[in-house]
């Protein structure tokens, strides 16, 4: 049985042997190209249909299209997921796998969350004067969420700094909240 | 209270500008799996041992198993709108409530936040609700007395500021009873009362909270209530939020008491969350450290030095046996770890002998030296009547053919038995005992049939009251027993007995 958080100890254990074998940036780069692969719909259906296949012909499969053009590494790892009807979990391994070697490498991922989308310009404002402030190398995410009102929530790593009027507006109702008239 | 639309505004418009906004950094993670009030996080790098973390929709959860990959959570709430990938905020808080005046008269629930529909609690003081207990150097000998007002317990188990006494039976023997007569006896006496319930019916504490309102107990008295359908987590913080209020107390150099009802619901909950969190199993399905649950709690109470103020925490943890066995797991446990038990036997609740103590197997350890100097000169040989009577009782049924000592002694622990016999909510005073207990030992009773004997004791009470007050009060604060003393007392209960109609 597959226990919830499977894809962590993966993600993590793929770095250390990727990193033993002195291939961490071609096996991260595998990653890369796979969760881009996993965003597209069909693909997404295609690579879990694999899954259901007896494991000798679902190993041939990934065999065929993978072969060569990815890591033996990254190739063995989806056989390995195949046969344990897994392969649904390449895109948050994948994930576990960028942020470990991100902090591995020292470099900060940062994300940043705001209400409404940020035009090219200011997403590249944005980025040089993070990058201004910060001694580390940078790779900045743009995501959008609308619940935020307005304002943005900058994720680094594991830490969250809030400016959004989302937040303001919950501070101020637990401030209220906890007060007598 | 009617407020106007400009108050209203008023209040808003002062609460705004008071309001201190400064978005800091927090440590996030995601939701990995969640399910049955625990959950996995990946993330939240920081995180401390029992620090509280905030999942999405006000929802609250303390981390409990930090491990190399994820953080084991245990929820306050349902969270049944959590899902997988939800982020997680640390709120470098170590869990902690509310404590201090604002929550005396109040019900709670184990996170301290008021169930009684009062309004909020404006306490601005916290405390964690884990707490190392005081060392050795920081403790004093338990040396004043806790009256429970139950004759039984005062003459024969007594308690001591500081003690944690056992109150440990079968179902539906009078536990709750005794510890609710403990609490409404402290009227007057400067003990500030916590009565936890862990994972009763709300009825039931429902009806607790109506009759310490109705004998005016709420009035010094704290209630931590969670309910049965409460999840897990809660019933497992309950008790330790109850003992950070009462620690407060203790720490303010004043006496705290307070009541874990009961610790082997608390020991099913602990139980309930270590095995959703995957932790191994041991004797009976309990964690490894399910000892060390209790005795963490139990520890906190103690009196404490004068040099911190001198202050107490009585505990009376309660313990609910199955078919009268005290060798199972948990109650053992808890025996080991307290200083004393008061032991409930169904077969004396169901012949009527209520509150249905059984002096033989109930001990307090440390309690002897708390007990009042009146009292324990009175009481002394009450414990050996009851024990030789318990053991001829079954004699008493043949009649005649017994020898004459063995028929005084029969006689004598039939009186004692009646004299034992308390209503419940009905507490006494320490003068009442004493005058009733002086009597009996002192064989003023052996001439008054044994169907007589509760009516004798309650004339007697009204006398004394009317007419020997003085000696009451003599009685409890005497430090010494002198003949003087119990001379007017032998005076006062001839002159009694002198006019008293069987």
């Amino acid at each position: 049985m597959i226990s919830g958080n499977f894809y962590i100890k993966v993600g993590q254990s793929l770095l250390r042997t990727a990193t033993a074998n002195k291939a961490e940036d071609k096996v991260a780069a595998d990653m890369e190209g796979l969760m881009n692969l996993m965003k597209d719909k069909h693909f997404k259906v295609l690579f879990q249909s694999i899954s259901y296949l007896p494991p000798e012909a679902a190993q041939k499969v990934l065999h065929n299209t993978f072969h060569g053009k990815i890591q033996e590494l990254t190739l063995n790892l989806l056989i390995a997921l195949a046969a344990q009807k897994a392969l649904k979990y390449t895109g948050k391994i994948g994930e576990v796998y960028r942020k470990n070697y991100n902090e591995a490498k020292g470099i900060k991922e940062i994300t940043i969350r705001t209400a409404r989308e940020f035009s090219p310009q200011e997403q590249l404002a944005f980025m040089q004067k993070l990058q201004a402030k910060k001694k580390h190398t940078l790779t900045v995410k743009f995501e959008i969420d609308p619940s935020l009102v307005a304002g943005a929530q900058i994720y680094e790593n594991s830490y969250l700094t809030d400016y959004s009027v989302k937040n303001y507006l919950e501070t101020l109702q637990k401030h209220l909240t906890s007060q007598q008239l | 209270m009617q407020l106007n639309a400009n108050q209203i505004t008023q209040f808003l418009e002062e609460q705004l500008k008071s309001m201190d906004f400064k978005p800091n950094t927090v440590g996030v993670g995601t939701i990995v799996s969640i399910g049955d009030g625990v959950s996995q996080v990946s993330g939240l790098n920081d995180v401390k041992m029992g620090e509280m973390v905030e999942f999405p929709g006000d929802t609250y959860g303390m981390a409990i198993n930090l491990a190399q990959d994820t953080v084991g959570c245990i929820l306050f709430s349902q969270g049944k709108h959590l899902k997988e990938g939800d982020t997680v905020k640390s709120t470098g808080r170590i869990m902690e409530v509310p404590v201090g005046p604002e929550l005396t008269g109040r019900v709670v629930n184990a996170l301290g936040q008021p169930i009684d529909g009062k309004g909020p609690i404006t306490s601005k003081k916290f405390r964690p609700i884990e707490n190392k207990a005081e060392g050795v150097i920081y403790r004093k000998s338990v040396g004043v007395p806790l009256q429970t007002g139950i004759k039984a317990i005062d003459a024969m188990i007594p308690v001591g500021r500081g003690q944690r006494e056992l109150i440990i039976g079968d179902r539906q023997l009078g536990k709750t009873a005794i510890a609710i007569d403990t609490i409404i006896n402290q009227k007057g006496k400067n003990v500030h009362c916590f009565y936890v319930a862990i994972g009763q019916k709300q009825s039931t504490v429902a009806g607790v909270v109506r009759k310490l309102e109705q004998t005016g107990a709420m009035e010094y008295t704290t209630v931590v209530s969670t309910s049965a359908s409460d999840p897990a987590s809660l019933n497992f913080i309950a008790p330790y939020t109850g003992c950070a209020m009462a620690e407060e107390v203790m720490y303010n150099g004043e006496d705290a008491l307070i009541v874990y009802d009961d610790l082997s619901k608390h020991a099913w909950a602990y139980r309930e969350v270590a095995l959703l969190l995957r932790r191994p199993p041991g004797r009976e399905a309990y964690p490894g450290d399910i000892f060390y649950l209790h005795s963490r709690l139990l520890e906190r109470a103690s009196r404490l030095a004068e040099s911190l103020g001198g202050g107490s925490m009585t505990a009376l943890p309660i313990i609910e046996t199955q078919a009268n066995d005290v060798s199972a797991y948990i109650p053992t446990n808890v025996i080991s770890i307290t200083d004393g038990q008061i032991y409930l036997e169904s077969e004396l609740f169901y012949s009527g002998k209520r509150p249905a103590v059984n002096p033989g197997i109930s001990v307090s350890r440390v309690g002897g030296s708390a007990q009042l100097p009146v009292m324990k000169k009175v009481s002394g040989r009450l414990r050996l009547d009851y024990a030789q009577f318990r053991t001829l009782e079954s004699f008493a049924q043949i009649g005649s053919d017994l020898d004459p000592q063995t028929k005084a002694a029969i006689d004598r622990g039939q009186r004692v038995t009646e004299v034992l016999k308390q209503p419940q909510y009905r507490p006494l005073s320490a003068a009442q005992q004493i005058e009733i207990i002086y009597a009996l030992n002192n064989g003023m009773l052996d001439n008054i049939a044994v169907a007589d004997v509760q009516n004798f004791e309650a004339k007697l009470h009204d006398f004394m009251k009317a007419k020997y007050k003085n000696l009451e009060e003599a009685l409890t604060v005497a430090s010494k027993f002198t003949e003087e003393l119990e001379n007017q007392l032998k005076n006062a209960i001839t002159e009694f007995k002198e006019g008293f109609k069987q």
